[in-house]
């Protein structure tokens, strides 16, 4: 299933004095078993957006195209589901079996069908059917309540999954099963589509980064492709992870790494293998006319080796840090507890 | 300062959920509070103001207890309370009258009202807000206004349970910003819950809740630099820490301590 | 995020006389145009509510445009009465066509019952249209205060709608993003016999409501963390003052009514 969206815009309240265009001019395509991070402050049209492709809402201006690869045919958009922001909000029903079965029988699952969907739905979500089945969904923790609602979502089994903030609330063990759980679906040919405004996390799932920036798209590839474009991030109101930005604000400095870090680990190894190579003896060969002066000078009881007497004797400065220089990123949310719960199972 | 005396508390038919406690917080002291789910955190902080009180033993501050309904409001007017849900704390129809909200409760003069409202709006920044309507405001500006609250109280203890949870990474920043500014200027003491580990080193101290005890009361260099422990305990850990912990894995003992990105990158680059 | 919607769709700001009337002074006003519009018959009474209404309109300075919303609302309602009370006044039949049939006085009696209730609700929206839902409030409040040693719970009546005006907005987003969560979800609303729909409103109320009750519960504690107690010993911040001009309006309606009231005996 493939979606294309051509000068697709989105404007709330045409023809009042409250006009509000939340998007603009949007392109963009969404090929089958993509895995794709939608970032952008509040405010950037993420949320219209997955308003626009699941359907719920027409575009005001251009075309949203749905449709089969292979045959061409237009695909119905219960082929997409969606997990809302706080989905707790929506539970509404006596049982978990008939929250869950909700979305299923409204979009035609036979009724005989049903209890297989359930079922099935709710052990992806890591909820055991048996002891779950007749609860009353008001009854369960909070990180319990998210997951019957997307087993809710998942007992459509739609082709695309959209989530809009989706780890908003959880704690950090809830995130990390949450983060597996997508992964998996993508792995069993599922597209999905994460909209977050955490950097990090969008770095930690996704292939491909679609920034948005006040309705518009203002980047949209790898998320090596995206970190590259520091400045226009920090316009949009977004920052790069602190390792990944650690990273290249050395490389700015003068320091050689190599600069394309994203994860804490990739950096400690970045720096790691920069320290090792610029705390390394010097490899014994003909060396420059200055390099040995500088050589000579520092066997006068200065350090053996050294970073700054080697550039000072070739004439350059390391560039030291500047005493202005921008306050470090603060940090994108790493986990919040689910406000309303007190454990997470 | 407020004490804390061996507090025990539970909810009618659940577990203990803070487990004979004893704390103490001085004036002008920025503490961090955090713990996993179900630590206590939230109980705990409820506790300070009053709202909620303890089964056993004592919550003192300034010397008048919780636990007698004469001396709780006075409580109150100086341990002020934010909370993580920045709508429901709102109460008035515009940004001004809901900074007066507590003044009128405590039976303040109108003209004293007029200039505690005034102070409070320029010092957050919010004159231009004043006649906004709430439901109007974005989740960090309803923030900004529930401080200013406190601020127009001149409380000396501000309680902000996981206030930034809620919303996105700038509105965050604005957030912390004007607290650091209130904490600086006016020595404001600050209890800050939260599972964002990056915000508690601004933390003059950090307090780790576990299942209703306090576990460890320690600055943020003394706490993150024990990773593994905290890795243990499920808690997170600041990405400038990790980073240092495996920098300091591969034998560079000179990133020991480090908290900020700005040392970490004088460290490389020296 | 969703577009909130104007409150009551009614304050039309602008400086005006009628505007800068206490709200307490404006609701009695009402109150007193609208029972005087219950003594009034004959033609020059008529015309004398109709000079007072027109006249308010002038000074309050507020567009045709604005009252007309107001009366498109009622238009139906105030229609269906003419009729009804022309066709089913009884007397003297002096017009039949089939089984309709008109009396004697029945077509002055239609008409000033429409006229009545045209009167009624332009000056309803004139108070509203003039005054801040905050302001009605205070007014209502300050209306009520004298009430108290009755056992009338002033202070709380005037919070409660304070709030509820606070919130409507909130709850209406709020609303509009359930509705949005569970048509995601395949709930079709508008379709189906009184029962079914009936039933497909469940899925919005009940999570409407189970979000109004915990907002409650949160904004009950925020407002005992500020210090609130009820209404003992609580200052007013803004208070609106009863000045001259206020006494004076009170005074010309309160004599538009006994007027009202001489006509009827002695005419």
């Amino acid at each position: 299933m493939q979606i294309d969206l051509q000068h697709v815009e989105y404007c709330y309240q045409k023809g009042s004095p409250f006009e509000h265009m939340a998007l603009q001019d949007i392109n963009l395509r969404i090929r089958s078993g993509e895995m794709i991070a939608m970032i952008g402050h509040g405010g950037s049209g993420k949320s219209t957006l997955s308003l626009l492709l699941s359907g719920l809402y027409k575009p005001t201006g251009g075309r949203i195209d749905t449709y089969d690869v292979k045959t061409g045919r237009q695909e119905s958009v219960r082929n997409i589901g969606l997990v809302f922001q706080y989905p707790e909000q929506q539970l509404f029903a006596e049982t978990v079996y008939e929250e869950v079965a909700f979305g299923a029988r409204n979009f035609g699952v036979p009724q005989d069908y049903l209890p297989i969907r359930v079922r099935k739905a709710l052990e992806l979500v890591g909820l055991e059917p048996d002891s779950f089945w007749n609860r009353s969904p008001f009854s369960l923790s909070g990180g319990q309540k998210r997951r019957v609602c997307i087993a809710g979502v998942l007992a459509v089994e739609p082709k695309m999954i959209i989530l809009d903030e989706p780890t908003a609330g959880l704690d950090e063990g809830g995130r990390r099963w949450l983060l597996e759980l997508v992964r998996q679906l993508n792995r069993e040919g599922r597209s999905i589509l994460w909209i977050t405004h955490n950097m990090r996390e969008a770095a930690e799932l996704a292939q491909r980064i679609i920034v948005l920036n006040r309705g518009r798209i203002l980047l949209d590839g790898s998320p090596d492709q995206v970190f590259a474009e520091e400045e226009l991030l920090r316009e949009a109101g977004l920052e790069i992870p602190m390792a990944a930005a650690v990273v290249r604000e050395l490389k700015r400095r003068g320091i050689p790494l190599a600069g394309t870090a994203i994860s804490v680990e990739e950096a400690a190894a970045e720096i790691g293998d920069y320290l090792a190579r610029r705390d390394a003896p010097e490899p014994v060969e003909a060396e420059p006319e200055d390099v040995l002066q500088a050589k000579a000078a520092e066997e006068d009881g200065e350090p053996v080796i050294s970073l700054e007497s080697v550039l000072a004797a070739a004439g350059q400065t390391i560039p030291q840090p500047k005493e202005d220089a921008p306050p470090p990123p603060k940090e994108e949310p790493r986990f919040t507890p689910w406000q309303g719960g007190k454990t997470d199972v | 300062m407020i004490e804390i005396r061996d507090l025990h508390f539970q909810y009618e038919t659940e577990q203990p959920v803070l487990r004979g406690l004893d704390l103490e917080i001085r004036e002008g002291e920025w503490l961090a509070l955090i713990g996993a789910n179900g630590s206590g955190k939230s109980t705990l902080a409820r506790q300070l103001n009053g709202l909620l009180l303890p089964n056993s033993g004592t919550v003192c501050v300034d010397g008048l207890r919780t636990d007698r309904e004469e001396e709780l409001w006075k409580i109150r007017s100086q341990v002020a309370f934010v909370f993580q849900n920045p709508d429901n704390q709102l109460i008035a129809t515009s940004v001004e009258d809901d900074i007066a909200f507590a003044l009128e409760n405590l039976g303040f003069p109108p003209e004293e009202i007029t200039g505690r409202v005034e102070q409070a709006l320029s010092e957050m920044n919010l004159t231009g807000l004043r006649a906004k309507a709430p439901h109007l405001l974005s989740g960090g500006e309803k923030q900004r206004v529930a401080i200013a609250g406190a601020l127009a109280m001149a409380s000396k203890y501000l309680v902000l349970d996981e206030p930034t949870s809620m919303l996105d990474p700038s509105m965050r920043r604005s957030v912390l910003e004007s607290l650091q500014q209130l904490h600086e200027k006016h020595g404001l003491s600050i209890i800050y819950i939260t599972n964002i580990m990056e915000e508690t080193l601004l933390a003059d101290r950090i307090l780790v809740l576990d299942e209703g005890r306090i576990l460890r009361d320690e600055t943020p260099a003394a706490l993150f630099a024990d990773c593994r422990w905290l890795r243990a305990k499920q808690l997170d850990i600041p990405q400038v820490s990790r980073l240092a912990e495996l920098l300091l894995e591969q034998g560079y003992e000179q990133f020991r301590g480090v908290l900020s990105p700005e040392t970490l990158m004088e460290i490389v680059c020296k | 995020m969703f577009k909130e919607k104007i409150l009551l769709g009614q304050y039309y700001p602008v400086e005006s006389p009628v505007h800068r009337r206490n709200a307490a002074c404006k609701i009695l006003i009402t109150l007193l145009y609208a029972v005087t519009l219950f003594f009034v018959e004959h033609l020059y009474g008529w015309l004398l509510m109709l000079a007072v209404c027109v006249g308010v309109i002038a000074l309050s300075r507020i567009p045709l445009r604005s009252l007309w919303r107001g009366l498109r609302v009622i238009a139906f309602f105030c229609l269906l009465a003419v009729v009804l009370n022309i066709f089913f006044y009884p007397g003297e039949v002096i017009w039949q066509w089939a089984f309709l049939s008109i009396s004697q006085g029945a077509l002055a009696h239609g008409l000033s019952i429409g006229l009545r209730l045209v009167l009624l609700v332009l000056f309803a929206s004139l108070l509203t249209l003039s005054t801040t839902p905050i302001q009605l409030t205070d007014g209502l409040e300050s209306l009520l205060r004298p009430l108290r040693p009755l056992h009338v719970p002033a202070h709380e009546i005037a919070m409660m709608m304070s709030i509820a005006l606070r919130f409507i907005p909130t709850l209406m987003d709020e609303f509009e993003r359930i509705r949005l969560a569970q048509q995601a979800r395949g709930a079709v609303l508008d379709q189906g016999n009184l029962i079914r729909r009936s039933l497909a409103l469940l899925p919005l109320l009940i999570p409407l409501f189970v979000a109004a009750f915990r907002r409650a519960e949160e904004l009950a504690q925020a407002m005992e963390a500020r210090c609130y107690r009820g209404g003992e010993g609580r200052s007013r911040w803004k208070t609106s003052c009863w000045q001259l001009q206020d006494s004076i309006a009170l005074g010309f309606f309160a004599a538009l009514l006994l007027t009202q009231i001489l006509l009827r005996i002695f005419l």
